[in-house]
């Protein structure tokens, strides 16, 4: 786990917690402030940050498997309230670059995603071109996960079920958004024993 | 860095502009928009600097209490405004939106560098057709070359 595999020798990481959804602004600073060091297209760096900021939604709002405690969290962020992470719960979130891409990942401790649900959301994605996703639901709509499947070359997830879901995103560094695309994408799944 | 949505609006004669700036998001607050006495919405997005999932959301419900009385159109969209419109065909709620102008980015060979520039849609768009200009360089004069998938990016011209 982690996203040292999907890097050259010698880039360097950050690694940062989120244990309130109140600080997520302070990752998202400390982001663009290596965001700016990119030589990359012009919408590189807030597609990097829409990303960061749904990797840390997810982890936060959809990701705890009990649907009262979603649910509230839900309400608390649309009332722009803060929510406040058990130190157990904290989410990880690491990124890093080197000359060819960028990565990012958040890592939350419940391992709860089903590949069946981000398949089932991917293939309504792909097949409708989010022409009629189902927009307005509360939750799992797969507007975020669309929007990052959208723009990375590559998506791991690494599940270890009951205990952490690992998303990792990777995106081709380019000046030139027309060079930034990749020609295929790759979709991994990686599931541990379950505990 | 979350920047609450502001909006700023301004209603005479039935035409309701409203600049929105900041973050489109889970808290966003459409509620200084009201409708009554209004016939025409113009919404101008030039200040927004981030949209995310959850105020994708919001937003296309905002648009579907829109009454379908109102002609809407929207200004000076930005690249991530753009991006969604073409991401999310319901972007406009089901409405039909008339788009006045956008931006687009474009690259300098000369100054190797990329600059958004806005375009108005008669500008590009003639007999549903796309033809993508070639803008002068604000820094060199050079022309400068769309910097991005044409097709990809003004689909939401043509849907």
């Amino acid at each position: 786990m982690g996203i040292t595999p999907y890097l050259k020798a010698g880039a360097r990481i950050e690694k940062l917690r989120l244990y309130s959804f109140s600080n997520h602004g302070t990752i998202l600073m400390t982001l663009s402030q290596h965001l700016t060091k990119i030589k990359a297209f012009r919408s590189f760096p807030d597609r990097i940050q829409t990303i960061a900021t749904e990797l840390m939604m997810n982890a936060v709002l959809d990701a705890p498997p009990q649907e009262n405690v979603r649910n509230h969290r839900r309400k608390l962020h649309h009332r722009n309230q803060g929510i406040k992470l058990a130190k157990t719960e904290e989410v990880h979130v690491e990124f890093g670059y080197d000359d060819e891409r960028f990565v990012i990942s958040a890592s939350d401790n419940h391992g709860m995603l089903k590949e069946a649900d981000a398949l089932q959301r991917l293939y309504r994605c792909s097949t409708l071109g989010g022409s009629q996703m189902r927009m307005t639901e509360n939750r799992g709509a797969g507007v975020g996960f669309f929007m990052m499947y959208t723009w990375c070359s590559q998506l791991a997830f690494n599940i270890m079920p009951g205990k952490r879901t690992e998303v990792i995103c990777i995106l081709p560094i380019a000046k030139r958004e027309k060079f930034a695309l990749p020609e295929a994408r790759a979709l991994n799944f990686y599931r541990g024993r379950s505990l | 860095m979350s920047q609450a949505l502001t909006i700023v609006k301004d209603l005479r004669d039935g035409l309701l502009s409203a600049n929105l700036v900041g973050h489109i998001d889970a808290g966003s607050d459409y509620s200084p928009l009201q409708f009554a006495g209004v016939t025409q919405l113009h919404l101008n997005f030039k200040g927004i600097t981030l949209i995310n999932s959850a105020g994708i959301q919001k937003w296309v419900k905002f648009m579907q209490s829109i009454p379908a009385t109102i002609a809407i159109t929207f200004e000076e969209c930005p690249p991530n405004i753009v991006n969604q419109c073409n991401l999310f065909a319901n972007f406009t709620g089901g409405k039909k939106v008339k788009f006045q102008s956008f931006q687009a980015p474009f690259f300098c060979e000369t100054c190797d560098d990329s600059v958004d520039i806005l375009l108005q849609t008669d500008q590009v768009l003639s007999g549903g057709k796309v033809t993508i200009p070639e803008p002068p360089c604000p820094k060199c004069q050079s022309k400068m070359d769309f910097d991005g998938i044409e097709d990809k990016y003004f689909l939401f011209l043509t849907r």
